[in-house]
């Protein structure tokens, strides 16, 4: 499968806003969001930045503990997933995940194991450097995906 | 009235029979801690099905300790949310089909608000108050004006307060649950020469943030690999610490005599401390669950269900579980 990817950065909370504004274009229903990163390297935060640009005044919480949280911009329901606490594949039939064909938005912390379900997909790797900056690789996978990609041309 | 609790909405099946909203009778947990300790967090899949198993011989555990019958409860009382839905589900369907098989009232009871009324199994619960709710899921402090009227002062705008021990415990190679251990580990040496960030968010806010903390605290083990005890108190100082600035500030703004504590956050000593520290500053009384019905039970199910039981609050029989079900609504 064709794929192409972006790496973008930040060293700050302002920039990381105007990510957060590119990426709620790139990431615009239906998309799957596959976000990888070590503990504390931005995944929740961004997710919350670009949750915001869509407009969404509710309280957007670490899912850690709770595995997910839906909330809902006119017709579309948006999922923040977090799979930190699953440990086999099999367990990710109880979260009850929208299909691939449907017009939803799925933001997926520690989201690997999605990676079969959802051909067409977003994956994020994010890293926490030493000098506290942030560092995201985006890889898109199928052709919506990549199409939209180029559409943000970096 | 006995009234039957029944909680499933995370890792714990527990039942309890409750009388009149204070007299415990009998409680038990299907605890699957153990299978969750191995692989270091809840596991959904696991947990629903432990739910399905364990649901009928908890319940009729309950009953038997408490050398009861079926036909002597007067009421059933289920946690109705907030919670994943597999595992609400379990607790739902079975309370509704026990209250529709021997016709008899159901109620469903929110998660957090149940958590409250740990508090009222060891003495009458006095209003206005205080309530700090503080578990590795939520970070909540509310304003207690009666039963049944609650409202959200404060609560964290990211990680929970138990969440940044548990990946805290992750950080430094201790295991699940993480608060425990990193009480553990933080007694184990006197003081610390390290501090971690206490999150200023205003002076104006009652909410709370702990994922920076959690940030550092990963980083903090990364280069001091050799202090992890250290590193174990001083996350406990900054989490206690900002725990007890918002509770201090709220006491101050709201006319409350009474702080009561809940969620399994607050088996900690430490915490336990400063707020007795700040409840003698301020000239309240503070009050702590037993430590046994801090985290998930069945028994604060019964007791909070008897008090809207009484009130007329009704489960309708056709009700779905609330998957989310925000406090005070």
């Amino acid at each position: 499968m064709d794929t192409a990817s972006i790496t973008l950065r930040w060293t700050s909370l302002a920039q990381m806003d105007e990510i957060a504004a590119t990426c709620s274009v790139l990431w615009q229903p239906p998309a799957v969001v596959l976000l990888e990163g070590d503990l504390g390297a931005g995944k929740t935060t961004l997710v919350q930045a670009v949750l915001k640009k869509w407009g969404i005044q509710d309280r957007i919480k670490s899912p850690t503990f709770d595995l997910v949280h839906i909330y809902q911009i006119m017709h579309t329901t948006i999922y923040h997933v977090d799979l930190y606490r699953i440990a086999e594949a099999s367990e990710l039939m109880v979260l009850d995940l929208p299909s691939p064909v449907t017009l939803e938005v799925l933001l997926v912390e520690w989201g690997h194991w999605l990676r079969d379900g959802y051909p067409e997909r977003f994956e994020c790797q994010l890293t926490r450097q030493v000098d506290d900056a942030r560092h995201m690789v985006i890889t898109a996978f199928g052709q919506e995906p990549l199409k939209r990609l180029k559409g943000v041309g970096r | 009235m006995r009234v039957l609790g029944i909680e499933s909405s995370c890792d714990e099946t527990a039942a309890a029979v409750v009388e009149n909203g204070d007299r415990l009778l009998s409680t038990m947990l299907a605890s699957s801690a153990a299978i969750h300790a191995q692989y270091g967090g809840v596991v959904p899949e696991v947990a629903a099905r432990e739910h399905t198993m364990a649901i009928l011989p908890v319940v009729k555990g309950v009953l038997a300790q408490a050398h009861l019958a079926m036909q002597d409860i007067d009421a059933v009382a289920v946690t109705e949310g907030p919670g994943l839905l597999g595992a609400l589900l379990v607790g739902v369907t079975f309370g509704k089909a026990l209250a529709l098989g021997l016709n008899i009232p159901i109620v469903g009871v929110h998660h957090l608000e149940a958590h409250l009324y740990a508090n009222a199994l060891v003495e009458p619960l006095r209003f206005p108050a205080l309530g700090l709710l503080v578990s590795g899921g939520h970070t909540t402090l509310v304003l207690w004006e009666d039963h049944g009227q609650l409202k959200v002062l404060g609560e964290t705008r990211d990680d929970a307060a138990g969440e940044a021990f548990d990946k805290g415990a992750r950080a430094l190679g201790l295991c699940y649950p993480g608060g425990p251990e990193i009480e553990r580990l933080a007694s184990s040496v006197p003081q610390t020469a390290l501090s971690l960030p206490v999150a200023h968010l205003g002076s104006q806010t009652l909410d709370f943030s702990f994922s920076g903390v959690k940030t550092a605290t990963v980083e903090l083990a990364r280069r001091e690999p050799h202090r992890k005890a250290e590193i174990a108190k001083a996350l406990q100082i900054a989490v206690v610490t900002a725990l007890a600035r918002n509770v201090g500030r709220a006491l101050d703004q709201y006319p409350a005599h009474d702080l009561y504590l809940a969620g399994g956050v607050t088996a900690n000593q430490c915490l336990r401390e400063r707020m007795q520290q700040i409840a003698l500053e301020k000239g309240v009384a503070v009050h702590f669950p037993p430590r046994q019905y801090c985290t998930d039970n069945a028994a604060m199910v019964a007791s909070l269900g008897y008090y809207k039981l009484i009130k007329g609050v009704r489960l309708p029989y056709n009700a779905s579980p609330r998957v989310n079900y925000p406090l005070g609504t």
